[in-house]
């Protein structure tokens, strides 16, 4: 079930409904209902998503996963919440518009967050070409964030394999993209290059550690 | 309830992102001298930390919609600590949730069922009393 028929709820509509996954929309403006209607057909309902029984009549408890996309966190919140606790929906997943209230939408129950600052910023640092550290997503256990670091030429740990590194705990080294090539899986014996970009699995607290380790900067100078 | 918490001696302030609706608030509550009006969106951070709100004992959460107090609410209940946090909520299930999470709810359309429902017990018990009279 996907809250919101904006571009973005559209559009996640669309990828799902291509994936197979039987899918219903909701929202509250007529004017999006029927567009929406018209772009992927009688998959819309009109109704307000943070009501118990407009949630019960679209048929929440037989949904796998409940996705908010509005542009209002409150919404976002509150329907999360009645399909997470209410209805006890397995994946409850929600944007966050405002990046201030990540922390609180993770503490209020919900089991993943797609903040959409830390998404804009972290294209931004992608598309920069000595960008350090972009963060990707932060995965469902919520410790731990999927990263991207790019490796400066003069960082320490080029020329080195994995192993020789004291890389610290938790860390899972998934997929290494370098400018040559096509991106492949690394194990312990692959040499680190300069201009490379490794994407890890890191837990929250070894962030700092893991850029210093790979790039020689510290995680929280790049965040300033 | 700015008016009863100010009668009773309280500092009040008042945030509310609709200048008009300020506007609108009676010129006695708004001059008394321990009554402040913040014209801002009451569940941003930003309005939340202009407004000082650590130093709350009290929030009340009386927006448009029970989402919007709901998020006002756990916000200031579980980012800035605020001791006591009370929301109007007219969704059992929400009330539920946030009750949950340590928020005070009050729903005024329980209220006035209840208001209602002790008028026509009185009406009816005077209805029976009147009754008794004349059958006496």
């Amino acid at each position: 079930m996907i809250v919101g028929c904006g571009a973005l709820g559209t559009r996640t509509a669309y990828s799902q409904i291509h994936a197979g996954h039987e899918v219903l929309m909701l929202d509250t403006d007529e004017g999006r209902v029927s567009a929406t209607q018209k772009a992927l057909g009688s998959v819309v309902m009109l109704g307000d998503a943070t009501e118990e029984f407009t949630l019960k009549n679209a048929g929440v408890n037989r949904c796998d996963s409940f996705i908010a996309t509005t542009g209002d966190d409150a919404v976002n919140l509150a329907s999360c919440q009645l399909a997470k606790f209410t209805f006890e929906v397995p994946n409850v997943i929600s944007i966050v518009n405002d990046s201030a209230d990540s922390n609180l939408f993770l503490a209020g129950g919900i089991d993943s967050i797609v903040s959409r600052t830390d998404v804009i910023l972290a294209n931004l640092a992608g598309t920069l070409l000595d960008h350090p550290m972009a963060e990707l997503m932060t995965l469902n256990d919520r410790n731990e964030k999927l990263v991207s670091m790019r490796i400066p030429p003069t960082a320490r740990s080029v020329g080195n394999r994995f192993r020789d590194l004291t890389l610290p705990y938790g860390i899972i080294i998934c997929l290494i993209v370098s400018n040559v090539g096509s991106p492949f899986v690394p194990n312990e014996d692959t040499v680190i290059l300069g201009g490379e970009e490794v994407i890890a699995s890191c837990p929250v607290e070894a962030l700092d550690e893991l850029a210093y380790v790979l790039t020689g900067q510290r995680f929280s100078s790049i965040v300033a | 309830m700015a008016d009863m918490l100010s009668d009773a001696g309280h500092d009040v302030l008042i945030v509310d992102e609709d200048g008009r609706r300020v506007r609108s608030f009676p010129g006695d509550l708004v001059a008394r001298s321990n009554v402040e009006v913040f014209v801002a969106n009451p569940t941003l951070d930003d309005t939340m930390v202009a407004m000082d709100i650590r130093t709350a004992d009290l929030f009340v959460a009386a927006l448009r919609t029970p989402a919007e107090n709901g998020l006002a609410s756990l916000k200031a209940k579980m980012t800035y600590g605020v001791p006591q946090v009370l929301a109007v909520v007219t969704s059992d299930a929400l009330r539920k949730i946030y009750e949950g999470f340590g928020i005070r709810t009050v729903n005024p359309y329980t209220l006035a069922m209840s208001d209602l429902h002790e008028t026509l017990k009185m009406n009816v018990e005077a209805d029976q009393d009147a009754d008794m009279l004349a059958f006496d």
